[in-house]
């Protein structure tokens, strides 16, 4: 059952599409009009700081709805089911709130989304000591098809990553369980995200899975992640010594060659799917790829001293960067180089690092010469 | 079939479209160029990160054969040369938003200033310029950056004037550290930072009000508001008798900031409002409660608190309306 109205997602999209059409005069203003005509309803959705307020209080009043309901209820049938009880009477309300207000990811659904998972947790961790089951990874198999059902319902993308990332935590677990599992944990591990990749990227393409579009999204972007992080020549060789206890330093593992071409070869596969794809994500993950596999190089075979690898990597960065900055404006090869709208979110996080550099270049400056780094600091008004 | 497509056919179907012009809009959508425009930015911003670290580590390392003296002469030659830049690039000066062709001329006079402090403080500690007159080493950037801030149109050294500004009256204003460095246990530094907050909050809304510099009372109100609510709560919390009277002005910050978000449409500010409004509300009234009250009272009175204010989160819209045309919307 789909909890949200899948209707008003769908004209949210198309008065976005609309309006964007509109401004780059591919519609009249007639056709907008009739288009926002026939998409009149979408749902209600806040500005971001909106949001983040929903959550807050929609997180505090879940936990302290409980606590309430726990005073008055009291242990009398049990912890688990009166927290199961709970969950559930809050899913009814959550359900009619979304229809009443028509949410859809406001803040206030996603806290009480989180709250109600975390209701059932109770239950299961019952179930789990009264079966005497000492493994963590069947405790988590006991919670996958909640998260499943949360995820097909509500599409909300955090428990879908949570719920890929459980698959991972339980995959891995069964696999350590023998050496031969646990020499096959990379692939196994990029098998697993591989599949993940294709099948996200599959369904992102479908209208019918229009619902679970941001789902799809981080699941797809995570599968990418993983995908690189288990080839990486690093993660294999290091972790290899962990679990097998073989100290440090970590002793060569086998196919190493394998490896280092995984470690080399992905970002730029990455990079190259970003281009043809025309992919922004892919592009950044293709970028912090090739961060990671020249501190992976750096880290077994350092060449350069650190000041010079600094030096020649921030040239040919900035370089790169600013011979792009130029080129690209005119576009090139579906790329362009426009500013983005401004917005509070940018000037807030803007302000909040400038400031924040501010301040620190003053008191570690300060700290040192004029002793006691009160400067910025508190009570240092005395002194003046 | 993608969503597009999906959407192109029903309008196909209600006549909304034409067949040539689906066409056109389904091959514009796939040709549609992607704008690379923050990643290239980050990129950018990474790099001469990288490159200044490098430099500094190589600085460090040879300061016995290159000598401080040199040193300085460079840091100097450097950020007067970034002031040249900004200043050959800029624009007359105007009170409102300024449209700057020049793509590198914000960048370098960040750049400046921040050249400028680190010089200033190399400065300091090598031929002790300013004595003990630590007040004027730091007033001195402080004036510096928010005549560039209002000459050259710059938010961001907006900021880093106000946070110098504030820190030579002796607070921290960094968002993340308003708490954490500020001795909130001193009663001077609770009215300097109240006061403080008052100053920037007043000039951000009168510059708002004069039409000069309009786009500044966002950063003057943030990190005025931010510094004026936590500095009034920490007030509000000492043990002493009139430590109560900390409310009225919380309660009158909550008011301006709430008909300023609506005014604005800002709603940052009204995030900030409710979120301090009620945390000293609610304070107030388990101070004033009876304690085995509040000891069965207080759960349901959180409940039922948060999810009145979640309604009026889902309901703001409504509630504020009824004065909304009194003035258009400023951003």
């Amino acid at each position: 059952m789909k909890a949200y109205n899948e209707t008003l997602l769908l004209n949210e999209y198309a008065q976005k599409m609309a309006q964007k059409w509109h401004s780059e005069r591919l519609l009249s203003t007639e056709q907008l009009a009739e288009a926002l005509q026939l998409h009149a309803q979408v749902p209600y959705n806040p500005n971001i700081f909106v949001k983040i307020g929903l959550f807050l209080f929609g997180y505090v009043c879940f936990m302290f709805g409980g606590g309430f309901v726990f005073m008055i209820v009291g242990e009398g049938v049990g912890f688990a089911v009166t927290s199961l009880l709970y969950g559930l009477g809050v899913t009814f309300l959550l359900l009619r709130l979304i229809k009443q207000k028509q949410l859809h990811f406001a803040g206030v659904d996603n806290a009480l989304i989180y709250g109600i998972i975390g209701a059932t947790m109770p239950l299961i961790f019952e179930l789990y000591d009264t079966l005497k089951i000492s493994e963590l990874w069947v405790g988590v198999l006991f919670c996958l098809p909640v998260l499943v059902v949360v995820v097909y319902s509500f599409g909300e993308p955090l428990v879908a990553l949570g719920a890929f990332l459980s698959g991972l935590f339980i995959l891995a677990s069964v696999l350590m369980k023998n050496p031969i599992g646990k020499a096959l944990l990379p692939f196994a591990l990029m098998i697993y995200s591989a599949v993940f990749f294709v099948v996200t990227r599959k369904l992102g393409q479908k209208s019918s899975a229009f619902y679970w579009k941001s789902a799809i999204y981080w699941v797809n972007t995570a599968a990418l992640v993983l995908f690189y992080a288990a080839g990486n020549y690093f993660v294999v060789r290091e972790l290899n010594a962990e679990l097998n206890g073989l100290g440090s330093p970590s002793p060569e593992v086998t196919f190493a060659g394998l490896f280092w071409g995984f470690t080399i070869l992905i970002p730029v596969l990455y990079l190259y799917g970003g281009f043809r794809w025309r992919d922004r994500t892919l592009l950044l993950l293709g970028l912090l790829g090739i961060v990671a596999t020249i501190l992976t190089i750096r880290y077994y075979h350092a060449v350069l001293p650190i000041e010079w690898a600094l030096l020649l990597a921030g040239t040919v960065v900035a370089a790169t960067a600013f011979g792009l900055i130029r080129s690209l404006k005119t576009p090139k090869f579906g790329f362009s180089y426009a500013p983005e709208k401004d917005n509070d979110e940018r000037f807030a996080v803007e302000m909040v690092v400038i400031s924040q550099m501010t301040k620190n270049s003053h008191s570690s400056e300060k700290g040192v010469e004029f002793g006691g780094g009160d400067f910025a600091g508190g009570g240092a008004e005395e002194k003046y | 079939m993608n969503p597009l497509s999906f959407l192109l056919d029903e309008w196909q179907q209600r006549h909304l479209l034409t067949d040539e012009q689906r066409a056109q809009l389904e091959t514009h959508e796939r040709t549609r160029s992607v704008s690379l425009y923050i990643l290239l930015r980050s990129l950018l911003y990474a790099g001469i990160l990288l490159f200044t670290s490098g430099v500094g580590v190589l600085i460090y390392n040879n300061i016995n054969t290159i000598g401080h003296t040199a040193l300085i002469g460079l840091l100097a030659v450097l950020t007067a040369g970034s002031f040249f830049y900004v200043y050959r690039t800029s624009v007359p000066f105007s009170r409102r938003l300024i449209e700057n062709e020049a793509k590198f001329s914000d960048f370098a006079l960040l750049v400046a200033c921040t050249l400028f402090l680190i010089l200033e403080g190399y400065v300091q500690w090598r031929y002790n310029v300013f004595g003990t007159r630590y007040g004027l080493a730091t007033v001195l950037p402080a004036i510096l950056f928010l005549f560039c801030a209002y000459r050259f149109d710059h938010r961001g050294v907006l900021s880093m004037g106000l946070t110098a500004f504030a820190s030579w009256v002796g607070i921290t204003v960094a968002p993340m550290e308003v708490l954490s460095n500020n001795d909130f246990n001193d009663m001077k530094l609770i009215v300097t930072a109240v006061l403080l907050g008052i100053l920037y909050i007043g000039v951000g809304v009168a510059s708002e009000r004069m039409d000069f510099k309009k786009h500044f009372s966002f950063t003057y109100l943030l990190l005025g508001g931010n510094v004026f609510f936590i500095g009034s709560l920490a007030g509000l919390f000492r043990e002493e008798g009139w430590a109560y009277g900390f409310a009225l002005p919380i309660a009158a910050g909550c008011w301006l900031f709430v008909n300023h978000a609506r005014r604005s449409h800002s709603f940052l500010f009204l995030l900030m409002a409710v979120v301090y409004g009620y945390i000293a509300f609610t304070y107030l009234l388990f101070e004033v409660m009876n304690e085995e009250l509040w000891a069965f009272f207080g759960m349901f009175y959180v409940a039922a608190s948060t999810g009145g204010v979640i309604w009026f989160f889902l309901n703001f819209k409504k509630l504020l309306k009824n004065r909304e045309e009194e003035r258009p919307p400023l951003r």
